[in-house]
């Protein structure tokens, strides 16, 4: 039914917007970008009638349109970029867990290349499974694991190498 | 899965739950048996979670459009076809008998301010919604608007009556009146005037006579109200301005704002 469209769409709001602000890599674009996509969404003459379709196809018009977007600006979409050496690394391990908090690691996240940003959002921000990314991204699942593995280093990596949190190590027996 | 050390791969998919439980429990025996492979499933488990709650608002700054917003989905035209032409039936006020493409001017204006003054007599104030819902079923497709940019409850106004214009040559037009509790009524016409008025917000009277119009592609928007407080109407037309502008529902911070304006207004005369 028409009138509840719009109800349909909400509880994807926010994961929508999540994505799109690791796309756009800023709020503002991304709202425009959320909001475009929504109006697209609702002014489509059918919708996937399952539910886990229904959310593909959402984030699919999302990223469709941002594809679009940029190379209206002109800028080349880094679609495919190559699967570099792993950033593998003692130190991004070193350090107490808890000490990775949500703003040192949004911060990191928006320092990443973006086809490392769009997998992890796709994964832990749109919660797709890695099936699901794939076919979303047109790759074969074990380039998605490998491109996921990849990002995480790479985000440990700029949260340490960048001091965004410093990670310090703790002594056994650290009362702090 | 042997006893060998975890891929990467492998680790970030036991922590996104992706392996089948016997692929899992390879895992979970490896991390069980070696204490910096634990500690990395500790920190994707920790990486994973702060992400998500660093990235996924709460309240985003986006809301769900409304079918109307774009013209509302393909099932919905034939009812609003029947609305406008239920519209053409019913008539309406003759509004603004100048000839259309004519500008705006003084006699244009009191024309409105006798169909503001013709305010119905027994119209009260019922619930809002009710009312928009109404005025969506009886607007003519052309000037059809969101009842949710229109809906002035913040401010305590209600909508008191709805009726549509009719300005010949098949432009059409809406008057929304507006009453509070405290004496005030205000009316909102929106009608087809591509060559009625900017698009910016204009004053086009001043106190006690208030008015402010301005323009969204074809459409005109037109708001007066008498002896109201002027910078309490003038902040119901930014409101309405900025809602109709952005096809987006009053904010927060705006209903905050026109509740507050209420509030500290006087009751309207005259």
């Amino acid at each position: 039914m028409a009138e509840s469209r719009p109800h349909r769409l909400e509880p994807y709001i926010n994961r929508l917007f999540g994505y799109a602000v690791c796309l756009c890599g800023e709020r503002e674009q991304a709202r425009d970008l959320t909001q475009e996509a929504l109006l697209k969404a609702l002014a489509a003459r059918s919708t996937p009638s399952d539910e886990a379709a229904y959310r593909a196809w959402l984030f699919k018009i999302l990223r469709n349109l941002y594809i679009d977007r940029v190379r209206r600006e002109g800028r080349s979409l880094v679609e495919a970029e190559a699967e570099e050496a792993p950033v593998e690394s003692v130190e991004i391990w070193r350090g107490d867990e808890h000490l990775l908090s949500a703003l040192t690691v949004k911060l990191a996240l928006t320092k990443l290349r973006p086809a490392h940003r769009e997998i992890i959002a796709l994964v832990d921000i749109a919660g797709f499974s890695y099936a699901e990314a794939a076919a979303l991204l047109s790759l074969p699942v074990g380039t998605v694991m490998s491109r996921l593995s990849r990002a995480r280093e790479a985000l440990l990596s700029v949260v340490v190498d960048n001091n965004v949190s410093t990670l310090p190590r703790r002594a056994r027996g650290d009362a702090s | 899965m042997s006893r060998l050390t975890p891929s990467p791969e492998t680790l970030n998919a036991y922590v996104d739950g992706e392996l089948s439980a016997a692929e899992a429990a390879a895992v979970a025996r490896a991390v069980s048996e070696d204490r910096a492979l634990a500690h990395k499933v500790a920190v994707l488990t920790r990486l994973k979670a702060m992400v998500q709650e660093g990235a996924i608002e709460q309240d985003p700054p986006v809301q769900a459009p409304k079918p109307s917003e774009h013209g509302g989905p393909p099932a919905r035209w034939p009812l609003l076809a029947a609305a406008a032409a239920l519209v053409l039936v019913i008539g309406g006020a003759l509004f603004f008998a100048m000839p259309l493409g004519q500008p705006s001017g003084p006699a244009w204006l009191e024309q409105a301010w006798a169909e503001h003054r013709d305010w119905p007599a027994g119209a009260a104030a019922e619930d809002s919604g009710t009312q928009l819902q109404r005025l969506v079923a009886l607007g003519p497709a052309p000037v059809l608007p969101d009842p949710d940019l229109l809906d002035l409850g913040a401010a305590r106004l209600q909508v008191a009556f709805t009726r549509p214009l009719d300005l010949g040559e098949d432009k059409r037009g809406l008057h929304i009146g507006y009453r509070g509790n405290r004496g005030c009524q205000i009316s909102l016409f929106i009608f087809d005037g591509p060559e009625i008025l900017d698009p910016g917000l204009a004053t086009l009277g001043e106190a006690p006579t208030l008015a402010r119009g301005w323009r969204i592609g074809e459409r005109a928007h037109l708001l007066l109200a008498e002896g109201m407080d002027p910078q309490r109407f003038a902040l119901i037309a930014r409101s309405l301005y900025k809602a109709t502008r952005e096809a987006a529902p009053f904010d927060g911070e705006t209903r905050t704002a026109l509740a507050k304006s209420r509030a500290e207004s006087r009751p309207c005369i005259g």
